[in-house]
């Protein structure tokens, strides 16, 4: 169960519009590397994963995952509010607008909507944590991209804090592969899936003990 | 006296359901007086039993964790496990 808190994580606060940054930052909420895929990501993976310190920095990454998708969602309303029809036109925004106005809907930078084919569930510890690694590296590359982009300093505060966050995640599941190869068989990580199979290592019984 | 885990759990699902459910009628009739002071009621038992919860069986909410050795937070069950879940 979620409850929502009337907050951001970071504040957002632009104070100049502008609808060509808003294409290109959109990407982060509905793109292949965005923060709906993020936290959609996570939040489902840990249904099968057998490790609680993994379980535990899934829940709370995906979590933090979705106050990103607010934050994402917040810069790209601020910077398309008060347009003018002749700013929408020349900005390269009416491709954007024809669709969906100045609502916010996921899409990529290219227009592309929201896929859960951006998204691995694949149910083998080692194959999910490594889709996640590989995730936030991806994300941040997306964000020193969106840096070369823009150039407003009140956008490229918050796009820096998020991008900090990949890093902090990328670390955080290292974390997360230790403890999953901690409890493994070290001489065959591969011998068998703990998501699905039922065999029992030693180690894996000493687990938390 | 303290209820069983199970017992306790339903408790807090069914009165945060309560208020959760009077909150999404606050919200397009934020001044209707029956349904402020219903959810005040339910609210304030909600608040009684989490306490009582999470002293007695671990935290509901990271930042609700008390001082202790160890971060107590990634203790199973997790909610969506058959066991963490009482009969009906």
């Amino acid at each position: 169960m979620w409850l929502y808190d009337k907050k951001l994580q970071y504040p957002v606060k632009i104070k100049n519009p502008n609808p060509a940054y808003a294409k290109v930052i959109i990407s982060q909420l509905g793109g292949p590397d965005g923060e709906m895929g993020a936290a959609t990501r996570y939040l489902s993976q840990r249904y099968s994963m057998p490790y609680d310190e993994v379980v535990g920095i899934l829940t709370d990454i995906g979590t933090e995952e979705l106050a990103h998708v607010e934050m994402i969602c917040a810069i790209v309303s601020q910077l398309t509010r008060n347009l003018s029809m002749e700013e929408i036109k020349r900005s390269g925004f009416d491709t954007y607008f024809v669709d969906h106005t100045a609502g916010v809907y996921p899409v990529s930078a290219s227009g592309i909507p929201f896929d859960a084919k951006y998204i691995g569930v694949k149910g083998d510890v080692i194959a999910d944590i490594t889709e996640d690694l590989a995730a936030e590296q991806k994300a941040r590359v997306t964000y020193d991209n969106i840096l070369r982009l823009v150039d407003d300093p009140d956008v490229c505060d918050v796009i820096r804090f998020l991008r900090q966050r990949e890093l902090t995640h990328f670390q955080r599941f290292g974390d997360a592969l230790s403890i999953a190869q901690r409890n493994m068989n070290s001489k065959n990580f591969y011998g068998y899936n703990p998501e699905f199979d039922k065999v029992k290592t030693a180690r894996q019984t000493m687990h938390r003990q | 006296m303290t209820m069983c885990r199970h017992d306790l759990m339903r408790e807090i699902q069914t009165l945060s359901f309560a208020c959760h459910d009077t909150a999404l009628y606050l919200d397009g009739h934020p001044n209707d007086a029956r349904a402020l002071s219903y959810f005040n009621a339910q609210n304030a038992k909600l608040t009684d039993a989490v306490a009582q919860y999470e002293n007695n069986f671990g935290p509901l909410t990271a930042n609700s964790i008390e001082y202790s050795d160890s971060w107590t937070w990634i203790d199973g069950p997790w909610p969506w496990k058959y066991e963490a879940n009482a009969e009906m």
